[in-house]
């Protein structure tokens, strides 16, 4: 059996093994974090053709220009609205029509026409909802004045007959609708789910391959093994957790003891997998290449961005073997609605069960041994 | 050895390498099947949603059933309680909750505007989107309900477009993927990243085989093993890249405004820039599997950088200098508005340019690094 310093000592010699389990995570977490550290796609770039330059265009540009949201570029041609949208300089551009003013004052209801880019989802959703908040508020003061000008209608009645309904809309959970909370809530751990298998199948090769030894490849080295690279590995989905919910300081509803044991859990699953595929594969690189096939996408298969009830049901059989998409599944219901442990249960024994492939995987052992023998 | 010689060469150890193999065709293969999968409905499904009714009127109840006709949701049950649609929320039963106050019709008729109150999900951006979405359109509805029944119940005649019921009017409207679509806005610009990604660890598993690295050792010039090697790659790559922007686009039936000829216009530059970065890689490194490991570690911060996600401007300096020398930022954000924007080759020159610089840049480094380690490894050998 393998003394714990010598796998330590083993696990720090190896350059590659020594920078995943210690400072490479914390780069990885933080780039990503750095990325989206604005939290808010602000100032986008919209351009507006103004063909009527009045003083109801003028205060619909100086509205766009006050949203922070906005970034006004000014234009008196809509084919250079067109190319600017179409080379991607700009992300929507808005026509105010000529008479607009006169038509308004005619009661003749014109149109402002907006075209945004929906290729570009996220962005085009924050513009188009900017832009239409922006015409209903000036809508709404234009038609106050009128009611209130027609006569003596007190302005909270005028208000009530141009906006007969209010809406207030709370986003729950994510009060500020942050971006980053919200991406990084599945970017960072599936970031994580790829460093806990590569480590793991470079560690178990790595002690496959050891020769000197052949009680070196005993269960119970193999358990020193996993407990140490393991624990390591915890100690970085930690990190990553205290990245989220100390540094950051979005809110940690739950209980933080469920969240480390999930952790544990993913950890262990991953751990199966990874001992699995070394063992089923006996080749460190094929055993990296099946690790990565399943484990990539799994940022795709959180259902973080896309929701899992408009998944079809392969993807959603797919996830089940993907530990990552079980532990976010905890995190986001544990720091952001706080249930009971009940209602997670279900995502833990999922997790646990993982442990009858680590059992499979013990068994494919003796096999490796057998072979070797007859060669 | 002769250049058709060291290309046949080559060529051998490229496809006689199982794991370069198994990760350019088998790998390709699968993403191509795999990635778009949770994406396939392309739009979210109706979010359920609870109504709390504390009104319990004519009109009220009409809201109600306005809920449940729109495309974006669909009314769970009636639930009695905020604190039980909260908990219903909670337990991810429903996706966002509609409160009608009391009082909601009487002050509907005195004109005092009640508030309705729309709560979703914020955890799911995409949830909450639709369903705060879809509970602004049925409100607005309702609300152009109202306010045409007043005006015509005062005696003032309504055009039949029903126009006048707003000082103006607007309209937003999306263009290129006009429908929105979650797969045409996810799947061009990652499957670019996957080439670029599976391409380096092609790039370094064959550099690092001890096989190629005998060969390296016996060419007469590191010139001709870098121009031998760029040619099979770059050949083998626009193969598996007209696999993937042709047949897999279409399959997923995704639009594509670009010809062939204009695609390939980008990919040429791009490969040639993977190939070098990859070639500057594989020369500090002693193992190919190592690349695996580079390729998986960058391939979320490259995704999420790229530009077609969060907003170029919106990043900080630092991350957008760093994914400038990225490939795929220039490459993504190209293709982007040749494929699926319809821009033409003169209105993007900007990053054809900057395709070719990377190319021209990363292909003498790599041959600079990949001669370096040459002579390194003649030195080790001599040694031994």
């Amino acid at each position: 059996m393998m003394s714990y310093s010598l796998i330590l000592r083993s696990l720090f010699n190896d350059r590659w093994l020594y920078s995943l389990l210690s400072w490479l995570p914390l780069v990885v977490f933080l780039s990503i974090a750095a990325i989206f550290s604005s939290s808010f796609a602000r100032e986008n770039v919209i351009m507006v053709v103004d063909q009527d330059n009045s003083r109801l265009s003028r205060q619909l540009i100086r509205s766009y220009h006050a949203s922070p949201n906005l970034s006004v570029t000014m234009s008196s041609n809509i084919q250079t609205a067109k190319d600017a949208l179409v080379k991607g300089d700009i992300y929507a551009y808005v026509i105010i029509p000529n008479d607009l003013e006169r038509d308004v004052k005619r009661f003749r209801s014109p149109l402002v026409q907006s075209y945004y880019n929906g290729q570009f989802l996220v962005i085009g959703k924050q513009v188009n909802a900017a832009l239409a908040g922006i015409h209903t508020t000036i809508n709404v003061g234009i038609d106050v004045g009128r009611v209130m000008g027609t006569g003596n209608t007190p302005a909270l009645q005028a208000f009530g007959s141009v906006m007969p309904i209010r809406a207030q809309m709370s986003a729950l959970f994510n009060s500020n609708n942050d971006y980053a909370q919200f991406i990084l809530s599945g970017a960072l751990p599936a970031a994580w789910q790829l460093i806990i298998v590569l480590s793991m199948v470079l560690i178990y090769s790595k002690f496959l391959k050891t020769e000197s030894l052949e009680n070196k490849r005993n269960i119970s080295s193999i358990l020193r093994i996993s407990l140490v690279s393991g624990a390591m590995l915890v100690l970085q989905g930690l990190v990553m957790a205290c990245l989220l919910f100390v540094y950051k300081g979005w809110p940690m509803r739950g209980d933080w003891s469920l969240i480390v044991f999930a952790q544990v859990l993913c950890v262990m699953a991953s751990q199966a997998i990874a001992l699995f595929l070394v063992f089923l594969l006996k080749d460190r690189t094929r055993a990296l290449s099946f690790a990565a096939a399943l484990t990539a996408p799994s940022f795709a298969f959180m259902g973080v961005t896309f929701p899992l009830d408009s998944m079809p049901t392969f993807s959603l059989l797919w996830r089940q073997l993907i530990p990552i998409c079980h532990y976010v599944d905890i995190q986001i219901s544990q720091s952001n609605h706080a249930p009971a442990i009940v209602h997670d249960a279900d995502s833990l024994l999922k997790l646990a069960m993982f442990g009858l492939l680590f059992l499979a995987a013990l068994c494919l052992v003796p096999q490796v041994q057998k072979q070797e023998v007859q060669a | 050895m002769s250049f058709w010689q060291l290309f046949k060469h080559e060529l051998m150890l490229v496809v006689s390498n199982r794991a370069l193999m198994l990760t350019v065709v088998g790998g390709l293969c699968l993403y191509a099947f795999l990635y778009p999968r949770p994406y396939l409905a392309q739009s979210p499904r109706e979010q359920s949603i609870v109504i709390i009714n504390q009104d319990n009127s004519a009109i009220s109840r009409r809201l109600e059933r306005m809920v449940d006709a729109s495309p974006l949701l669909e009314v769970d049950q009636s639930v009695a309680s905020l604190e039980e649609a909260i908990t219903q929320i909670r337990d991810g039963h429903v996706g966002g909750l509609l409160f009608i106050p009391k009082n909601f019709y009487r002050d509907l008729r005195l004109g005092s505007s009640p508030t309705l109150a729309f709560a979703g999900d914020a955890s799911y951006f995409l949830i909450y989107g639709n369903v705060i979405e879809g509970l602004n359109l049925v409100s607005n509805d309702l609300a152009k309900q109202i306010k045409l029944q007043r005006l015509s119940s005062e005696g003032i005649p309504i055009s039949p477009a029903n126009d006048n019921i707003q000082a103006f009017s607007a309209n937003n409207q999306a263009v290129f993927n006009s429908h929105q679509g979650y797969l045409d806005y996810v799947i061009p610009a990652v499957f670019l990243i996957i080439l670029q990604q599976t391409l380096l660890i092609a790039v370094v598993l064959h550099s690092c085989s001890p096989l190629s690295r005998k060969s390296a050792l016996s060419v007469d010039s590191s010139v001709k093993l870098v121009l031998v090697r760029t040619l099979i790659f770059t050949l083998l790559y626009v193969l598996m890249a007209s696999f993937y922007q042709g047949f897999v686009l279409q399959h997923y039936d995704i639009h594509r405004w670009a010809s062939a000829g204009q695609l390939l216009q980008l990919q040429l530059p791009y490969f040639l820039a993977i190939i070098g970065l990859s070639m500057c890689v594989a020369s500090i490194l002693n193992n190919g599997h190592n690349a695996m490991i580079i390729g998986l570690l960058t391939s979320l911060p490259i995704v999420f950088s790229s530009g077609f996600i969060w907003p170029i401007h919106s990043m900080p300096t630092m991350v957008n200098a760093i994914a400038e020398l990225i490939p795929a930022r220039s490459m993504v954000l190209a293709n982007l508005k040749l494929n699926q924007q319809g821009a033409s080759l003169s209105q993007i020159t900007n990053h054809v340019q900057m395709l070719w610089l990377l190319a021209i840049g990363y292909l003498i480094l790599g041959y600079l690094m990949t001669h370096w380690r040459k002579i390194r490894d003649q030195k080790l050998a001599a040694s031994k």
